[in-house]
């Protein structure tokens, strides 16, 4: 199956969104983006990091290390109020965007 | 709000450093391990991965985690701080290992981002500091604009705007009548305080320890309270000590207090006579207060009421001193917190406009419109950045090349060693160091050149800046004291120009090491292979050099030939062995008449200063070694002169009455003589025919100089003719005709001069020596001294002194421009020096195998010559093309040839010329002298 890298831009989306359902850490997030995806989404995983790095600067996520079920220590990230305020934002915009596509490639 | 939280974050993590990369490591390895883990079990159907397979996967699905975590750091603005620091050190390093480059870059960059910094200095004490008052950025300066004439019966202007009543519309001013004042400071609204203040003034104090000269002004009453000020002792005078009838005070400015009187705490309430008239001391202004100018001290303020008794004015004359007739009043005011200048503007037009429209004799015709115009006075009163500004500006343009050249000249430097550090370049750029990365080591390494240079350069400049001071202080007509203790406008420019210099002289040879092909740099020796765009690079920074030297030789040549001109032209009298003397009589407005005022009691010479005066040219000329001694009214080249009309009856009646414009001279007995000026026709003055003030001779005569004879006597023999001022006086009898001589300045011409005979004290002394004129200065001090006690002089110079002051500009601006013109043409030498001298390294090869081939010596000489030559021509046409299009900003200051005078631009080609060839020479001799095999073996 041909996999699909992510449209530039919604990444933040993707995590942000993965995060809704509860703290998650790095590997995990980008398994649950595969995952949910269908695997059709393909998240470069390397670049998970700088990016939740950003969204650790801008105050959306925080970061935790937790011990995991398999007894590692990991980093678990969680949404901040921000964060929350972040997702409804772009899930918006997301929303938007979309309709606005779909208007155009299928005329009603 | 969001970008404090997030640089409150930044900054938690920046003492957190190594726990953000070991902990990015630490969770990029366990995702690693998890995916590895992942991949190994089998999964729809496929075989799971051995764990080599499924690590080295792992790894390909998640990319470079080195360059992951770097960008991860770069987020957080983390990899600029570390890798600036990484960069430093290998400048440091680059550059110990070049040190001889390193020592010339630093030393060029320090002398031009010095001299920018003293010329800046300059400006910055002269036109940018604030006032030292609360606010000073709500004082303002009264100006007006009108339409037409106005209508005045007196006029007085202190240089402190442009003052223009000619034809051109609108007429503009600054001085303003006392009934405009009296008008502002009760209708207005606007301002939190007006004030009114006359000209600056030098006045003669005398106390019990002698007398002395102070600089100083009369002012309203509002003077202190609108600039905000508190006495540091006793009290400032007010509107009550400004009333007629008011006891005269004065208050000192606090340098003044300390220098003339000990910081005395006991001096308020004291006695001292100024101008001869007793004054009261009521008060001792702040520290750091030194008048209304930036740069120029005064020391003493006086209530405007004073002037009357200090001066001698009649009631009569008073009364027209504060009518709406005399204009001579510059005003002051502080706007009212929240009032904005346009607002207040527009108010105080109104008020202008009824003051002078309205009432008996109005100043403007109605129509005229009359307007106000407020303009910023918190830098003071403008006299002297009138005076100095587009001297500091042209200086300011000529260090700013000196800076272009000094970048323009590392940057050829640089370029050539960036290419030969290609080859480390590239293999980092192989290794996967990013283009960015490489170009910032670079500027960083010229950002660190510059930063040394800068900080050579700030101790150069304020050296320099200091001398500067110096010379324009004691050259010129004001002895100035200018603040030069760099404040953050200074620092500022400082740190622009540092960073600017870093950037141009960094930038190319950065972008030159930078934009090359990786693979063919690695595998050629750097010295075999042509650099296409380095290459031209260089050319156009050596064509660059040579250009901005040649312009700024063009103007270095210019200014001097103007000066040379100057300095050599006839003046029409002898200046050698002559000396000038003036002195500060106390009660001079009342010098001229016979009896001393009744109220100077203190004044200790019995007789009036006229006789003091008389009697102190008699004694002067009967000094040893002393040939002749006179006075006069105005000094000759110092910058002043008297003229005036008259009315002219020719004794052939061919023209019955004539009116003329001449230089009045007022002379004493051998002032011909004194001078070298010599008689042409008729004979000099006779003894007696020098009057006292009170009693006019019985047969006036006048002595005329030539230009005057050939001007308005057209042939006519001017012995016997009649001329005269007004109807008051009697016609006066031309006895002489005399060579003409300048009066006022150099650049003057030869203008037609009446010489009346006078007995007057406020004169200048001017005496002839035999020998050394200096040598005598210490027995004309003692003699003065001991005739005239009272009168403190004011100065005593050489005739050669006053005239190197009069044209003190012209020699600040040639002096320099010249230094900056030998600077920028050694670094112009240096940069085609180097440039050849490292294409000759390069060529080496090329030039062995020509050698081999046969090439001659010669051929190979004028092949580098020529090559040098060939960018010191284009060079040379680009700097005379851009003197054509500029040099023309600088008519004014030239004097005696044109803005684009043939000799002087061919001249600076042929020397630049010259120079360039010896800047070839060197290199060629080395390529001629190149053992073909050995250059060839070396590869």
């Amino acid at each position: 199956m041909a996999r699909t890298e992510i449209p530039p831009g919604t990444l933040h989306l993707l995590i942000l969104k993965t995060l809704q359902s509860g703290p998650q850490h790095g590997y995990g997030i980008a398994q649950r983006i595969a995952q949910l995806s269908s695997e059709v989404l393909q998240v470069e995983e390397g670049s998970l990091y700088p990016a939740l790095q950003r969204m650790l600067l801008k105050g959306w996520i925080a970061g935790e290390w937790r011990v995991s079920k398999n007894n590692r220590r990991a980093r678990y990230y969680r949404l901040t109020t921000a964060g929350k305020k972040q997702l409804s934002l772009e899930l918006e915009e997301f929303e938007r965007t979309v309709t606005a596509i779909r208007q155009v490639i299928e005329p009603a | 709000m969001d970008w404090l939280s997030q640089t409150f974050r930044r900054l938690a993590l920046l003492f957190h450093r190594e726990r953000l990369d070991r902990e990015l490591r630490e969770e990029m390895e366990l995702h690693l391990e998890l995916k590895a883990k992942a991949l190994r079990q089998p999964a729809r159907g496929e075989a799971g991965l051995d764990e080599a397979e499924a690590r080295a996967a792992a790894h390909r699905a998640f990319g470079n985690p080195l360059l992951l975590r770097e960008r991860s750091r770069e987020i957080w603005g983390l990899e600029w701080l570390a890798s600036l620091g990484q960069d430093l050190r290998y400048g440091w390093r680059q550059l110990r290992r070049n040190p001889g480059f390193a020592a010339a870059a630093i030393l060029t960059l320090a002398l031009a981002i010095g001299a920018n910094t003293a010329i800046f200095s300059l400006l910055n004490a002269v036109m940018l500091r604030p006032l030292p008052v609360p606010q000073p950025g709500r004082l303002v300066f009264f100006n007006w604009q009108a339409n037409g004439f106005l209508f005045h019966g007196g006029f007085s202007s202190y240089g402190d705007c442009m003052f223009r009543t000619s034809t051109v519309r609108p007429v503009k001013a600054c001085s303003f009548s006392y009934p405009i004042y009296r008008r502002f400071r009760r209708d207005h609204r606007d301002f939190s305080g007006v004030f009114a203040t006359d000209g600056m003034q030098q006045f003669n104090v005398q106390t019990g320890g002698g007398a002395g000269l102070a600089w100083g002004r009369y002012d309203t009453g509002e003077f202190f309270s609108t600039l905000g000020l508190t006495p540091a002792l006793g009290r400032f005078f007010g509107p009550a000590d400004n009333r007629p009838g008011a006891a005269p005070v004065a208050v000192l400015a606090n340098d003044y207090w300390r220098s003339r009187f000990n910081a005395n705490p006991k001096i308020i309430g004291r006695e001292i006579h100024v101008d001869a008239y007793p004054v009261t001391i009521i008060g001792v202004a702040p520290r750091g207060f030194h008048g209304l100018h930036l740069g120029f001290d005064e020391n003493i303020w006086l209530p405007l009421a004073d002037q009357n008794l200090l001066s001698h004015i009649t009631p009569k004359d008073a009364a027209f001193q504060s009518s709406n007739q005399m204009f001579g009043l510059e005003l002051l005011g502080r706007l009212r917190p929240g009032v904005s200048r346009a607002q207040a503007q527009a108010a105080g037009s109104v008020l202008f406009q009824q003051a002078t429209t309205t009432g008996a004799h109005p100043n403007f015709k109605p129509g005229d419109h009359p307007q106000l115009r407020l303009t910023s006075a918190a830098h003071g009163l403008r006299l002297l950045a009138r005076q100095f500004s587009s001297t500091l500006y042209l200086l300011l343009g000529a260090v700013g090349l000196v800076l272009l050249i000094a970048c323009a000249n590392i940057a050829g430097l640089s370029l050539a060693r960036a290419s030969a550090r290609q080859r480390e370049i590239a293999m980092r750029l192989a290794l996967g160091a990013r283009r960015r990365r490489i170009l910032r080591q670079l500027l960083t390494e010229s950002l660190l050149l510059a930063l040394l240079g800068a900080a050579l350069g700030v101790g150069l400049a304020y050296a320099g800046a200091a001398r500067l001071a110096n010379f324009i202080s004691h050259g010129g007509f004001f002895a100035l004291n200018l603040n030069l203790i760099p404040d953050l406008r200074v620092l500022g420019f400082t740190l622009a120009i540092t960073l600017l210099a870093a950037i141009l002289s960094g930038l190319a040879p950065a972008w030159g090491a930078t934009g090359f092909a990786i693979a063919p740099a690695l595998k050629e020796n750097p010295e075999q292979r042509a650099l296409g765009r380095g290459w031209s690079a260089g050319n156009l920074l050596v064509v660059a050099q040579a250009g901005l030297a040649v312009l700024m030789l063009a103007g270095a040549g210019l200014l001097a030939r103007s000066l040379l001109n100057l300095e050599t032209r006839n003046i029409g009298f002898q200046p050698n062995h002559l000396l000038f003397m003036r002195l500060q009589f106390p009660d001079i407005d009342n010098a001229n008449a016979s009896m001393p005022a009744p109220s100077s009691k203190n004044s200790s010479a019995a007789m009036p200063a006229w006789q003091t005066a008389s009697e102190l040219r008699r004694r002067l000329a009967a000094l040893p070694g002393m040939a002749y001694a006179s006075y006069v009214s105005y000094v000759p080249l110092n910058g002043s002169l008297s003229s005036g009309s008259f009315y002219l009856h020719p004794p052939l009646g061919k023209h019955a009455k004539s009116a003329g414009d001449a230089i009045l001279q007022q002379i004493g007995p051998k002032y011909f003589a004194t001078l070298g000026i010599p008689l042409l026709a008729g004979r000099r003055f006779r003894w007696h025919e020098f009057a006292p003030p009170d009693s006019p001779p019985a047969q006036p005569v006048a002595i005329v100089n030539q230009a005057f004879a050939q001007k308005y006597l057209h042939g006519i023999n001017p012995l016997g003719a009649r001329l005269w001022q007004d109807s008051k006086h009697a016609p006066r009898e031309i006895v002489g005709v005399v060579g003409n001589s300048l009066v006022s300045s150099l650049r003057d011409e030869m203008q037609p001069t009446i010489y009346f005979p006078e007995k007057l004290a406020n004169f200048a002394f001017a005496m002839r020596t035999r020998g050394s004129a200096t040598a005598m200065m210490p027995s004309i001090r003692a003699l003065t001294k001991q005739v005239a006690p009272e009168a403190p002089i004011v100065y005593l110079r050489t005739e050669h002194r006053i005239i190197a002051r009069s044209i003190y500009q012209e020699r600040l601006i040639g002096g320099l421009i010249g230094l900056f013109a030998l600077l920028v043409m050694a670094l112009a030498y240096l940069g085609l020096y180097g440039l050849l001298a490292y294409e000759v390294a390069r060529r080496r090869r090329e030039i062995g195998i020509r050698m081999a081939l046969g090439a001659a010596k010669p051929h190979v000489e004028r092949m580098i010559i020529g090559r040098g030559l060939l960018l010191a021509l284009a060079g040379i046409a680009a700097g005379l093309g851009a003197a054509l299009a500029l040099t023309r900003y600088i008519t004014s200051r030239l004097y005696g040839l044109k803005p684009n005078d043939p000799v002087t631009l061919a001249a600076v080609g042929l020397l630049f010329l010259v120079l360039a060839g010896f800047a070839c020479w060197l290199p060629a001799r080395r390529a001629a002298g190149l053992d073909p095999w050995q250059s060839l073996r070396s590869e």
